[in-house]
């Protein structure tokens, strides 16, 4: 008799310990500060996984933000910035695979997306204490430079600026890059979904503990805490590029810190809020920042060929999609139109 | 001797799979609390049940820098009312009331997020 109770306790206590170590719908949420914004995690999976993956995801953030940080002199960006003027610079294969890839982007929309106006962004610093319109004669000078006087050698991996204005800044694709990194991570941890805002940017994972897809809101430009349509989607981003994000505001305008190329103002498309549903968060982050800068026309016609979809609101009022926008299960919740 | 045991062991079953069963109802059933945590630069500063919450009151929080972040919590919901960064991102993201969205003041690395709350929205792009 003892010894049926004896294995029987065994028995349920096995099951049990079985049980926790198999349990794949516990939630680990975390946050985390890089890349001068919050990121927000929610990870399911066992327990143990799910916060190993949160910790690997915030490690390789950091990594990543002392690469490609526009803000630290120590970075191998600034380095590479303080020096690819006077001769090629040579760079990690990561930094060249992003600037190669962005430059792609920057040619592809005509220059809408320009990774090389690192100095306009730091003379306008949009979100910073520093903040401020300037005078036309300190912009003038900078439109020099744009992305075409970037020259890349492949078989060297130097960057070489042709112009002593070209600074590279990385502001509008590094996030992007830094998402796809995470997926590539996740893929490869234990885990069955995850969400990863990076401070907007979406990453998700896998699916939720119910098998279904995640369900992502697109956020009104005229009231971002209010949203104007959902998305569903399993693996994949989602990304919005807005001038509700960071802005200031001087004698009644609103001065947002997406800058054109042209002006070397912050562009004026007509555009409130681009978002971007695709597989490739470095992909989504270049396409929101090429269409918001082209307009609602031009930014559909670029679209068409690339297979991503998109949510176009525009200062109006008006929200415009994709014709596959249906795949993304989109519901149209209301608001600005 | 044997039927007594099997008629113990098929109690000890029926009361290991009725709590396990108790417990997932409970889980299921359970009143959704939003509590929302307040965090600065990492560290977490408040957690306030927003369910309690049945006057509205307002905490000041200092930042590093010296600046403020005024936090305004109402029964359910909570946002930042006012602040002295300088782009008051976080003041014009209003009141939240979900785990979707979090309001972030970056220049005074604070964070406000909502757990336990509705969860028909994994994640807010913006």
């Amino acid at each position: 008799m003892k010894k049926v109770f004896a294995a029987f306790s065994a028995l349920v206590l096995m099951c049990s310990t079985c049980a926790s170590c198999a349990r794949t719908d516990y939630l680990e949420e975390r946050s985390h500060y890089a890349f001068g914004t919050v990121i927000t995690a929610k990870i399911w999976g066992n327990p143990d996984s799910a916060a190993d993956a949160a910790e690997k995801c915030f490690d390789e953030l950091d990594r990543l933000d002392a690469v490609f940080s526009a803000n630290s002199e120590k970075s191998e960006l600034s380095r590479l910035n303080a020096n690819a003027f006077a001769a090629a610079f040579p760079v990690s294969d990561e930094l060249f695979y992003v600037i190669k890839t962005s430059l792609e982007y920057c040619s592809l929309s005509d220059g809408a997306l320009d990774i090389s106006l690192g100095r306009l962004v730091k003379l306008w610093a949009i979100g910073t204490e520093n903040e401020r319109v300037p005078a036309e004669s300190e912009i003038s000078p900078l439109l020099a430079a744009d992305y075409t006087q970037i020259e890349l050698d492949e078989e060297s991996k130097t960057v070489h600026f042709l112009n002593e204005y070209v600074q590279i800044d990385l502001g509008a694709v590094a996030k992007g890059y830094a998402g796809d990194r995470m997926l590539e991570i996740l893929s490869g941890c234990d885990v069955t979904g995850a969400v990863i805002s990076l401070g907007g940017n979406i990453v998700a994972f896998g699916s939720k503990p119910d098998g279904g897809a995640f369900t992502i809101g697109v956020a009104d430009p005229t009231s971002p805490s209010t949203l104007i349509a959902t998305v569903d989607v399993s693996s994949g981003a989602v990304v919005t590029s807005g001038d509700y994000q960071r802005y200031f505001e001087e004698n009644g305008a609103r001065y947002h810190h997406i800058l054109d190329a042209a002006t070397g103002r912050p562009s004026e498309s007509g555009i409130a809020g681009v978002t971007i549903i695709c597989e490739s968060s470095f992909e989504a982050d270049c396409l929101s920042t090429a269409v918001f800068v082209l307009g609602k026309e031009k930014g559909l016609r670029l679209l068409a060929g690339t297979g991503a979809e998109a949510v176009i609101i525009e200062r109006n009022g008006a929200v415009s999609t994709t014709p596959g926008i249906s795949n993304c299960s989109y519901n149209y919740l209301g608001g600005t139109a | 001797m044997k039927k007594r045991v099997i008629i113990a062991v098929c109690v000890i079953a029926a009361v290991f799979a009725g709590s396990v069963a108790a417990i997932l109802i409970m889980k299921a059933y359970a009143p959704v609390r939003p509590v929302a945590v307040i965090s600065r630069d990492g560290e977490v500063l408040y957690r306030i049940d927003l369910a309690n919450a049945c006057e509205e009151y307002t905490l000041t929080i200092p930042s590093a820098d010296g600046g403020f972040n005024t936090v305004t919590v109402r029964s359910g919901s909570i946002a930042v009312t006012d602040a002295d960064c300088p782009s008051r991102t976080c003041v014009n993201t209003g009141f939240i009331s979900d785990s979707s969205k979090p309001i972030i003041c970056i220049p005074h690395k604070l964070e406000i997020r909502i757990i336990n709350g509705s969860d028909e929205i994994d994640g807010v792009a913006g």
